[in-house]
């Protein structure tokens, strides 16, 4: 789901950037297109781990097991 | 002039003849200043340093992992030194002249290991591209046959390693960088869990995603240079403390107790049946082998492609969007249009991708590898395009070819696992096929006994580019 405030503001800076419209268009379209899929995805709120800290998990498991 | 040498190779002769090692780097600079070039391979060459580096390591250790051996590197991995300042201009015009600020801590460990820094090889622009187009650092040839790709973003570095210049050079990998050119130009190439190699001082894309390491034409020089890379260090926010180990050692013991996957759905499916075929038939060989295959499913995997495209835009806008007004016009049209697309991530949105990756992450691996230690996919899910045929630049309709080359490596990317792709046949027009064997975070070991029992069967090593080999 897009940030309508979020893509006003974005727009208007790559216009100043110079940015053409038809390129700032075809970027909104297709970002809009990847965050639909993103906001689809059931997220379960309850896990507060990082990506790192699952990877830093696995590394540690393996120290353990060796050591 | 080729060489076609093993990293053994080399040091058995740099070990006997610590003299020749000055005249094997002039030759092999001669030859990436030759064939490298002809190749649209070669970005930097630094004849200078590299002979003073050569005569250096030759009155030193000898043995050292690498002592002596030439390698050479994809342009985004920094120099800087007392000795020499390189360029860092990551394959884009938008950073011409542009110096490294520091040495990246790979290169420092390849130094520490004895080998020899031969130059700086094509990257894609920004490390953007699947393909290996770049209209302002070159585009380099397949040496199997130079009308192909190389395919992307470390296509320098498959070109060369492929012609036989070097024996290993060092990629990056964010969606498919090292797999995808290694597998084009019929290589080893190893993407490492991530965290386990640093990526400080390495040209940035994703910083959640970046991972580094070597293409090779060998499972052993893979194994031997991962040995010298891996490392914690405080100067990578991703990097992890991980047992530090010898990758050659286990490598011999075959494939005897090791569960092997097939992921049929996505990654068989989803590739054109002749590439799905030749898996299909590896995975009965490997079973043959005794490793114990089974099928697995993946539940949810066919969103981790699009959501890790997502991702690289958002945070290649992070990186690059400060500055857009002034290099836009600069940057190629699908670089541009990447960053644009990543510049309507909100930070809600962001912070929410990141919860999304770690939260699949944390439900998918227990479930997937409960009963497996690896799985098994293509790299490449069609034939090799041409170059001409997969410029979209020149031809928008290719644009839709080009978004499904990475249909078998994002996901492993989304996942941060370790992955290693090998030659396993060529195609109907001759070129390399490859596989890829994804396993647990952290099981590089395992991965490269099973790549090279497969290695061993396959015989990949003897064959070359007949091109190359006619050449000089």
């Amino acid at each position: 789901m897009t940030d309508k405030k979020n893509d006003a503001q974005v727009k208007d800076w790559l216009a100043a950037s110079g940015i053409s419209q038809a390129d700032i268009t075809l970027a909104h379209e297709t970002s809009a297109v990847l965050l639909d899929l993103l906001a689809s995805y059931p997220l379960d709120d309850r896990l507060k781990k990082s990506v790192r800290d699952l990877f830093e998990e696995a590394a540690e498991s393996q120290l353990r097991s060796a050591g | 002039m080729p060489f076609y040498q093993s990293i053994s190779e080399i040091l058995s002769e740099n070990r006997q003849d610590v003299a020749g090692i000055g005249a094997r780097t002039a030759k092999v600079i001669e030859a990436l200043d030759g064939l490298g070039r002809e190749l649209d391979a070669t970005v930097f060459l630094d004849p200078e340093f590299s002979q003073d580096q050569a005569q250096s390591v030759a009155t030193g250790d000898a043995d050292l992992p690498l002592f002596g051996v030439p390698l050479a590197h994809k342009e985004l991995y920094g120099r800087n030194t007392k000795a020499a300042i390189w360029p860092d201009e990551g394959g884009s015009k938008s950073c011409k002249g542009q110096l490294a600020k520091k040495t990246a801590t790979t290169i420092d460990k390849l130094d520490k290991a004895g080998a020899i820094d031969c130059g700086r090889l094509v990257s894609v622009e920004y490390a953007l591209g699947v393909t290996g187009h770049n209209a302002y650092a070159g585009t380099p040839k397949n040496p199997w046959n130079r009308d192909y790709v190389c395919g992307g973003s470390s296509s320098g570095s498959a070109a060369v390693v492929a012609a036989g210049i070097v024996p290993g050079a060092l990629g990056s990998d964010t969606g498919g960088s090292i797999r995808l050119p290694a597998a084009a130009c019929g290589l080893v190439g190893i993407k490492p869990t991530q965290g386990l190699i640093s990526r400080s001082g390495i040209f940035p894309l994703s910083a959640s995603l970046d991972t580094a390491g070597p293409l090779t034409r060998s499972v052993e020089d893979g194994a031997r240079i991962l040995s010298c890379l891996t490392g914690y260090d405080s100067t990578d926010a991703m990097s992890i403390k991980a047992a530090k180990i010898d990758y050659t050692e286990q490598m011999e013991a075959g494939l005897h107790g090791i569960k092997i996957g097939l992921a049929e759905r996505y990654f068989l499916e989803g590739s054109d049946s002749d590439i799905a075929d030749m898996i299909a038939r590896l995975f009965d060989q490997i079973n043959q082998l005794g490793a114990a295959g089974s099928d697995v499913e993946i539940p949810g995997i066919e969103n981790t492609n699009p959501l890790n495209v997502l991702l690289i835009a958002s945070e290649a806008t992070k990186v690059h969007g400060n500055k857009l007004k002034d290099i836009h016009s600069d940057l190629n049209a699908q670089t541009l249009m990447r960053i644009l697309t990543g510049a309507f991530t909100s930070e809600t949105d962001y912070s929410r991708l990141l919860a999304c990756r770690a939260d699949y992450i944390a439900k998918t691996l227990p479930v997937l590898f409960d009963k497996i230690d690896m799985f098994l996919t293509p790299v490449w899910p069609f034939a090799l395009p041409t170059i001409e045929n997969s410029d979209v630049g020149s031809n928008p309709a290719a644009a839709a070819l080009v978004q499904k080359i990475g249909h078998n490596t994002r996901p492993v990317n989304f996942l941060g696992l370790p992955a290693i792709c090998l030659p396993i046949g060529v195609d109907k027009n001759g070129l390399p096929v490859s596989a890829q064997l994804v396993g647990k975070p952290f099981s590089e070991a395992l991965l490269i006994r099973a790549a090279r029992t497969i290695e061993r069967e396959i015989c990949f090593w003897d064959r070359r580019p007949d091109s190359v080999a006619n050449a000089g």
